[in-house]
């Protein structure tokens, strides 16, 4: 075939390009470390690895709110720790109260009317901007008040017409409700992060009620008139004494039980967690596979592309120079 | 005798003088855009003189100028021109298109809608974290403003492709007058020398070219030099008549833009669709009326309105949820019913999309507890955390398998194209060669015939000298 003058330029123009071409995608691999540069590189590698960074980043972010459920978890644990606390020292004084003096016993009195507060205290827990124990009203905003001296707290002391039972009048008001919060802790799963209130303090709040009664014992007679020097413990004050430290021992064991499954959902999100960390390891392996060059293949790709520029270059540049006019005199 | 060889040596001189010239307009030539080479044909002068019993010949005369264009490799140049740069035109706006996706990078859209929704998984568990609820505010400006953004980039484009189609018709109108210009030439000009013809068939061929790869043409020989040009069947160029070509501009019922290009007469009426299979003018047909159509109604593959599908799915599945909760205000059991997106025009959705006035004013108004009066209730946020794995999210599709089959779409059909557009150069480069190795100048061929051009010259003065001194031997022989 006849080969004209200006066909081999074009071709040469046309190969140097390509060359051209090629070499800056090797170098771009390699510059990058990513094998694709352009969506239509590879498309059909681009969507699986959208899926793959779809998952990682669902995964990352589940990681990060099971970290932050683990705090509020373990803020719940020290709380439900310290209302047991209370509620043992509780325990312990109605029993130690049984062998006391009788002027000892309004000191223990008003002791009870502090433990009530430290109780309630806790059961006002918050962590982060939000009640522990207050079901979904976990704002002071959401607190309806009902009077004007209410306070914006789930739980409030209050006081109510002394009765013969209630001497004190002494009363616990909870303004929340026992509604779960619930997470999603992955993609199709969701977990409950409070404990309510009426397991912990009872349906009517009768922990409070029991705290109450000791301290109406310790410093009322059984006819409602404030306790004197002399006024001992009759039989019904032993049996009710009785009475409510049996209480308090059964709601002692309760808030262990709960603080127990506290300590479950804080194991079960640790495990939830660490499986998705493996996961999402794993999820990149297979990304990187997909996404990234293998460097050494590109290199040696990089040097083949240059050696045939420089050769197409080299080559190029002799046969053109080359014509019969060169060689006429 | 010496007369006659006094003439035969002029005649050899004036020969071998229009090879030489022929040679130097090759050579002068040789990278002339459409020039095809010439070359001379010489022939024994006719009429042989009788002579002492003998014929005897009378000297050279240059018989033909020879061209080698063939018409066969033309037409197959031209249309494979004509797919070529259709294809090439679908690979520059495919190519923009990838860029507005701006994929495989970190910055895409979808990136920014998996935070959003990653946001309301971890506002789920501090629902009354006015911090937080800002911060989904944030993180939803910012994918309605990739939105809003690539909404643009694709207006401009449609735009740009638009301005393209107006460029390819006027510039179809002036190669189709000029064809039909030289036509007139043609016809008018039967005395015309054979060497300005065979240069104006270059010109013309080159025209025809050029308009190939706007539109794919059909030509047909007139019979008196001129040619017949058709797009798609229509006639464009009738011997010296020229058919202008104009982009009229159709907006349906539903407010959807498109072009066509259609031949009209001298008022500007329009007389004839002309919907070329290929060339740069049909792939930018295609994209303005298909790929970049915001309101493509035919149920092809519009990027556009993918985008704008998009979009819509999104603002339909959050609103839809977020209408059903309750702020951290709110105590009164009805819902307020709140949008958290809004869509300005419905059409284009993806330009138009916008948070909530009401929520960028108030973050404490965004609904995401299902009860009133319980702002610790995240079952809303949990919901639209959950939009991120819904299995109907659009169609029946999830967001994310949506958007990357939508993503995928457009990198299959640049990469489709650019294999196409490979193929199709490869054919047009064999069949550029081919038609080259026939009319194409080589240089080291045109030093040879100058050389043989410059010899038989040389040689040709060389018998009008000789005959010269024979003529002068004879004339002093009587001295």
């Amino acid at each position: 075939m006849r080969v004209s003058s200006n066909s081999q330029y074009v071709g040469f123009t046309r190969h140097v390009n390509k060359i051209q071409l090629e070499r800056d995608k090797a170098q771009t691999r390699v510059s990058t470390g990513k094998d694709i540069i352009t969506l239509s590189d590879n498309p059909e590698k681009v969507v699986d690895i959208k899926l793959f960074e779809k998952k990682i980043s669902q995964n990352e972010n589940y990681i990060n709110i099971l970290d932050l459920t683990q705090q509020e978890l373990y803020a719940v644990d020290d709380s439900l720790r310290r209302v047991s606390d209370v509620v043992q020292t509780i325990r312990y004084e109605a029993i130690n109260s049984t062998n006391q003096d009788t002027e000892a016993l309004q000191v223990l009195g008003e002791q009870f009317r502090g433990l009530l507060d430290d109780l309630v205290r806790e059961a006002n827990t918050d962590f982060n901007g939000h009640y522990l124990f207050a079901g979904t009203k976990t704002t002071p905003q959401s607190i309806k008040r009902d009077f004007p001296d209410m306070n914006e707290n789930p739980f409030q002391i209050i006081g109510v017409e002394p009765t013969e039972d209630n001497p004190s009048g002494l009363s616990v008001e909870f303004k929340g409700n026992n509604n779960d919060r619930i997470i999603n802790k992955d993609q199709k799963n969701s977990q409950v992060i409070n404990q309510k209130a009426n397991e912990i303090f009872g349906p009517n709040n009768e922990l409070f009620d029991l705290v109450i009664e000791m301290h109406n014992i310790l410093s009322f007679n059984e006819d409602g008139s404030p306790r004197t020097d002399s006024d001992f413990f009759n039989e019904n004050d032993m049996k009710n004494i009785d009475r409510v430290q049996q209480g308090l021992a059964t709601f002692y064991d309760d808030i262990n039980r709960i603080a127990a499954r506290n300590g479950t959902y804080l194991n079960r999100v640790d495990g939830l967690k660490n499986q998705l960390i493996d996961e999402t390891l794993r999820l990149k392996d297979y990304r990187s596979v997909q996404e990234d060059t293998d460097i050494a293949d590109a290199v040696i790709n990089l040097t083949r592309q240059e050696n045939a520029l420089n050769y197409a270059l080299q080559v190029g540049a002799r046969i053109n120079q080359i014509s019969l006019f060169d060689f006429l005199r | 005798m010496s007369l006659a060889s006094l003439e035969i040596g002029r005649k050899a001189l004036l020969a071998q003088r229009m090879g030489l010239d022929i040679t130097s307009n090759n050579i002068a030539n040789v990278n002339t855009e459409g020039y095809s080479r010439r070359d001379a044909r010489f022939a024994e002068s006719a009429e042989p003189v009788y002579q002492n019993g003998n014929y005897l010949g009378t000297g050279v005369l240059m018989s033909k100028l020879r061209t080698f264009r063939e018409e066969f490799f033309d037409r197959e140049v031209r249309s494979t021109l004509s797919r070529k740069s259709g294809l090439n035109q679908d690979d520059k706006i495919l190519e923009r298109i990838e860029t507005i996706l701006a994929e495989p990078t970190a910055e895409n859209l979808n990136n920014s809608i998996t935070d959003f929704f990653k946001a309301f998984d971890e506002l789920a568990l501090k629902p009354e974290s006015v911090g937080l609820r800002e911060n989904i505010l944030e993180v939803g400006n910012t994918f309605v403003d990739k939105f809003n953004y690539m909404s643009r980039l694709m207006t401009d484009a449609r735009t740009e492709v638009g301005n393209e189609i107006r460029n390819f018709t006027e510039k179809s109108n002036r190669l189709i007058s000029e064809i039909a210009s030289l036509n007139q030439s043609f016809s008018s000009g039967k005395s015309m020398a054979y060497e300005q013809s065979q240069t104006m068939i270059d010109k013309r061929e080159l025209l025809l070219e050029e308009l190939s790869e706007i539109a794919n043409v059909n030509v047909t020989e007139g019979g008196d030099g001129t040619v017949n040009v058709f797009i798609n069947g229509i006639n464009v160029v009738t011997k010296h008549v020229a058919t202008s070509l104009k982009v009229q501009e159709n907006v349906s019922s539903e407010g959807e833009l498109t072009y066509r290009v259609t031949t009209v007469d001298k008022n500007g009426n329009a007389l004839n669709n002309i919907n070329p299979s290929s060339g740069r003018l049909s792939a930018a047909l295609r994209h303005f009326n298909v790929t970049l159509d915001p309101k493509e109604s035919s149920n092809q593959f519009s990027a556009f309105k993918r985008l704008n599908d998009y979009a819509t799915a999104i603002v339909n599945n959050v609103n839809e949820l977020t209408n059903q909760g309750y702020g951290l205000d709110d105590t009164d059991p009805e819902s307020p019913e709140r949008n958290f997106f809004e869509i300005g025009d419905e059409t284009n959705s993806s330009f138009s999309i916008r948070l909530s006035p009401d929520l960028m004013n108030n973050p404490r108004n965004i609904p995401l507890s299902a009860a009133a009066g319980e702002p610790g209730n995240a079952d809303i946020a949990r919901g639209i955390a959950r939009l991120a794995d819904k299995l109907d999210f659009i169609g029946d599709e999830t967001y994310y398998e949506y958007y990357a089959g939508f993503v995928g779409k457009v990198g299959s059909m640049r990469q489709d194209t650019f294999r196409l557009f490979d193929n199709a150069s490869v054919v047009f480069e064999q069949l550029e060669n081919q038609r080259e190795s026939m009319i194409g100048v080589n240089l080291d061929e045109e030093a040879v015939n100058l050389v043989k051009f410059q010899q038989a010259f040389q040689a040709a003065s060389r018998i009008v000298n000789t005959t010269n001194e024979i003529l002068t031997t004879v004339i002093n022989l009587g001295r």
